[in-house]
């Protein structure tokens, strides 16, 4: 790619952080659903405002609404470099120190009140030709208001699994989410869902995908056909007014998966944030089911959350002499809790209520700690020793138990600076990256500008 | 108390009546050359098809490096499959936990008649089979006789070098008779450990890419290593420095000081009695043959720079009778310079020659022999091979191979046993 294209394109992706830059916000401002500083109406048929964003609105008709999500990583590995270990094929090359972890510029709005729209793409792909970015295309979607109750969105878009994969990135108290997360959650797809929600009272989603979500692809490719995918949360102690307001407000959801693996070496592999594979993918066919359960709570300035998910994938005929094998199964949890240390929020993961830069404050510091738990095993014994062949009747388990923790500084709506330490411990000595060596460190320090 | 004690003196020896027949096989009866061997392999039939349809790159780990992932630099990208390895000896059926297999070779390399590597520890660190790390299952298919390398290497022994051991086997492939195979060292940490009492230096596998006999190819340590020097072990720290060092002192070093500034490198002693045995056997591909350096692995010792040569790959061994025992001698910079600075390295070339002669014998003398026996304990399964192959004059191109080619190969080899000792003689006299 030439240079000029480069530039044009980091050019275009800047231009409207640049603007906002300029919009000086009295402090103290009301607080409002989506953090958006509101808008006031021209009267006039066609409005374009840079606000919040910058926004083209067609009378009652129509809004468009532009895009853009900078995330800037410095990073830091230890060990840098690692041996070669006995049961991976290739070896993960030392990761970049700097990396541009999310280049995307897309397009949101509506059209009427029953039409909500999103297109969004990664242009990093198209910044480094080296990098191999599978799937550029992000969230594009219609999501058709039917009635309160149902809503019918269609196209590509996340499925509905994972309390921290389906929230906006932007939000996340992380730079780097779960292991568990990472690693068996589906993520985007193909497809088609039914949902509705009443704030945090009640939400659901029921959906039919093409295939198991690009989360758990294996080079882009698809690992499972249709996938059928539903979700239900709310707060369901909210009724119960005997109980304390606060335990009230507790969020509860559960959500599941179920689709049918293509044959072959398909099954979720374990890696590390330094991309050590510490459990090899194994040779599955049959279905793969998901079961998560969620639970949040927020109180003032102190939040807690956490997950439970197992994934459970069928090994039909898989057996060296082409007998049944024990399903694999993979679950973990992570718990995750945070302190809003000073400046108020003005919704958890969002915006600061004196911003820094464009108001007249310091924004606001959090900060967060999270344990979470990856583990790889058999449902059952079978015969013979725990191995850990692909084809191991009897896997020989793995985990990886990380913690995370560092404060976000949320400077402003549009920026923030997260710094995240992060200490990975995988079980299986034979697995490690460095022989004998079970922990690895991470550090990140993620500048993110998003609008 | 006494009546108490009996029972466990009883349990005692019945299970130790148990142990000591499974502990009872060792190397030696696996590399027992006395028997035919049987063995058995339990392959996925999906990862059979899989092997033999990419026979030549692993799509998978192709797909992972052009994911950015770093891979060895090799030129060949291996696929490699869980696989259950099971040895029938003296009705015993002696086996270990899953192992890896993939497809080896280069010109011999075929999805008719597949040669493997089984690597014990691909997936369990500390996994051996009687010791083993590895395995060849070799499908000679590039040698009507099937024989070549296993007479080839009992003679580079026989003469006290490091080489490994092969003995034939039946081999069935998930319970089908797969034709006659080779069970063969591989020359990895045990072979090194028990050649030369030590296994962590720095073993490298000549990978042959173009024609090359050691001209120096300047101070670029990539031109020697990962290729043609394929690293075996240390695949972060190649260290290539000192095989650099060792092509610019054998093209540089002045003749006077030759031998001693080489020796600093390779043990010279060891080179070219090996390089006497292979012109011996008129080996056609090897250090000096005619593709010039190929067919060797290089280990440099741990804290040295000095490396040792270790034979490899003898299936165009036996090439001709009349093969010239200084065949390429000129060509290679090692061995040329040799000719006229190293007279005391021609000395010990002649001795070995000599050596290898009084060694085979003429009519009726050691290798006519080891081939007869051979003979004997194979024919039966080359003739039921349904998928022996062949490639006469190393054309390049593998064939089914006939029973007649297979007789025609063995006349040729007691041909070769009874006259080249005599050759060689008569050449060394002049």
């Amino acid at each position: 790619m030439s240079r000029v294209r480069k530039l044009f394109l980091i050019g275009l992706l800047l231009f409207p952080a640049a603007l906002f830059a300029q919009n000086q916000q009295p402090p103290g401002d009301e607080e409002t659903a989506t953090d958006d500083e509101p808008v006031q109406k021209s009267g006039e048929r066609f409005q374009l405002t840079f606000k919040n964003r910058p926004s083209l609105r067609i009378g009652e008709f129509a809004q468009v609404d532009f895009k853009a999500k900078w995330h800037f990583d410095f990073r830091r590995f230890s060990p840098s470099a690692i041996n070669l270990p006995g049961i991976v094929n290739a070896l993960p090359a030392d990761p970049d120190l700097f990396y541009l972890s999310k280049a995307r510029f897309g397009l949101k709005g509506k059209v009427t009140k029953y039409f909500d729209y999103e297109v969004e793409r990664d242009l990093r792909a198209d910044i480094d030709e080296t990098l191999n970015e599978y799937h550029p295309w992000k969230d594009n979607y219609v999501d058709v208001n039917l009635h309160r109750l149902i809503h019918v969105k269609i196209g590509k878009f996340k499925m509905p699994f994972g309390l921290e994969e389906i929230g906006s990135e932007d939000r996340l108290d992380y730079a780097i989410k779960s292991r568990v997360t990472d690693a068996l959650t589906p993520a985007r797809e193909r497809g088609i869902m039914l949902h509705a929600s009443r704030g945090n009272r009640w939400e659901y989603q029921v959906g039919m995908f093409r295939y198991d979500g690009e989360g758990s692809g294996v080079h882009g490719q698809p690992t499972a056909g249709r996938t059928f995918a539903a979700r239900v949360a709310g707060q369901p102690l909210r009724p119960l007014k005997q109980l304390p307001s606060t335990i009230r407000r507790i969020q509860f959801g559960l959500a599941g998966t179920k689709g049918e693996m293509f044959a072959g070496q398909n099954g979720v592999n374990g890696q590390t944030f330094s991309g050590f594979t510490f459990f090899d993918r194994m040779f599955v066919r049959g279905d793969r089911k998901r079961i998560g359960f969620e639970l949040a709570w927020a109180e003032g300035p102190a939040s807690i959350k956490g997950e439970y998910m197992r994934m459970s994938e069928e090994r039909r005929q898989q057996g060296i002499r082409g007998e049944d094998l024990p399903d694999k199964i993979s679950d973990g949890w992570y718990v995750t809790g945070g302190w809003n240390l000073f400046g108020k929020m003005k919704s958890r993961g969002g915006a600061p209520e004196n911003p820094f830069w464009i108001g007249r404050g310091f924004g606001a510091v959090e900060l967060s700690a999270r344990f979470d738990v990856l583990r790889f095993y058999g449902a059952k014994t079978a015969a013979g020793l725990p191995s850990r062949s692909p084809r191991a009747p009897t896997i020989l388990p793995n985990s990886d138990r990380t913690w995370t923790f560092g404060p976000t500084w949320y400077l402003n709506r549009f920026l923030k600076i997260q710094v995240n330490g992060q200490r990975e411990w995988v079980t299986d000595i034979d697995r490690t990256a460095v022989f004998g060596r079970h922990s690895f460190w991470s550090g990140i320090v993620r500048l993110q500008a998003a609008m | 108390m006494r009546l108490r004690i009996i029972p466990f003196i009883n349990s005692f020896f019945f299970v130790l009546a148990f142990m000591l027949p499974s502990y009872a096989q060792t190397q030696d009866d696996l590399f027992n050359g006395d028997i035919l061997h049987e063995v058995r392999i339990y392959i996925n039939p999906q990862d059979l098809v899989t092997m033999k349809q990419n026979i030549d790159i692993c799509p998978n780990q192709d797909l992972e490096a052009l994911e950015g992932q770093r891979v060895p630099n090799v030129p060949r990208i291996e696929c490699w499959f869980a696989v259950e390895f099971h040895w029938k000896f003296n009705g015993r059926d002696i086996t270990t936990a899953q192992g890896g297999v993939r497809s080896r070779g280069k010109g011999s390399r075929s999805p008719i008649k597949t040669s493997f590597k089984i690597e014990f520890d691909r997936y369990e660190a500390n996994n051996r089979f009687l010791g083993l790390k590895a395995l060849i299952l070799r499908a000679n298919t590039q040698d009507a006789s099937q024989m070549h390398e296993r007479i080839a290497m009992e003679l580079f022994r026989k003469l006290g070098m490091p080489a490994p051991r092969e003995v034939h086997t039946r081999l069935y492939i998930n319970d089908q008779y797969a034709g006659l195979y080779s069970i063969g060292d591989e020359v990895d940490q045990v072979f090194l450990q028990r050649n030369f009492g030590e296994s962590d230096g720095y073993l490298y596998s000549y990978e042959w890419v173009k024609p090359y006999a050691f001209g120096y190819l300047g101070s670029d340590l990539s031109e020697y290593s990962p290729l043609p020097f394929q690293p075996q072990n240390h695949e972060i720290d190649l260290d290539p420095a000192p095989i650099e060092e060792m092509v610019r002192t054998i093209n540089q070093a002045p003749a006077a000081q030759f031998s001693a500034a080489v020796s600093q490198y390779i043990d010279l002693n060891n080179l070219f009695r090996e390089l006497a045995a292979e012109n011996f056997v008129a080996d056609q591909d090897s250090i000096i043959g005619d593709y010039l350096l190929n067919n060797f692995f290089l280990y440099r010792f741990k804290n040295s720079v000095r490396s040792i040569f270790i034979p490899w790959d003898k299936s165009n061994a036996f090439w001709a009778v009349d093969w010239n025992v200084f065949h390429n001698f000129t060509s290679n910079v090692l061995t040329n310079r040799a000719l006229g600075a190293a007279p005391e390295l021609i000395s010990l070339y002649r001795d070995t020659l000599r050596q290898a002669a009084d060694l085979a014998g003429g009519v009726g003398g050691w290798l006519e022999q080891e081939i007869r026996k051979e003979y004997q304990q194979i024919q039966q399964s080359v003739y039921e091979d349904p998928f022996k192959l062949c490639d006469q004059g190393a054309t390049g191109y593998l064939h089914p191979c006939s029973n007649d080619e297979f007789e025609a190969e063995v006349a040729h080899l007691i041909r070769f046993a009874q006259q080249r000792a005599a050759f060689v003689r008569a050449q060394l006299a002049q």
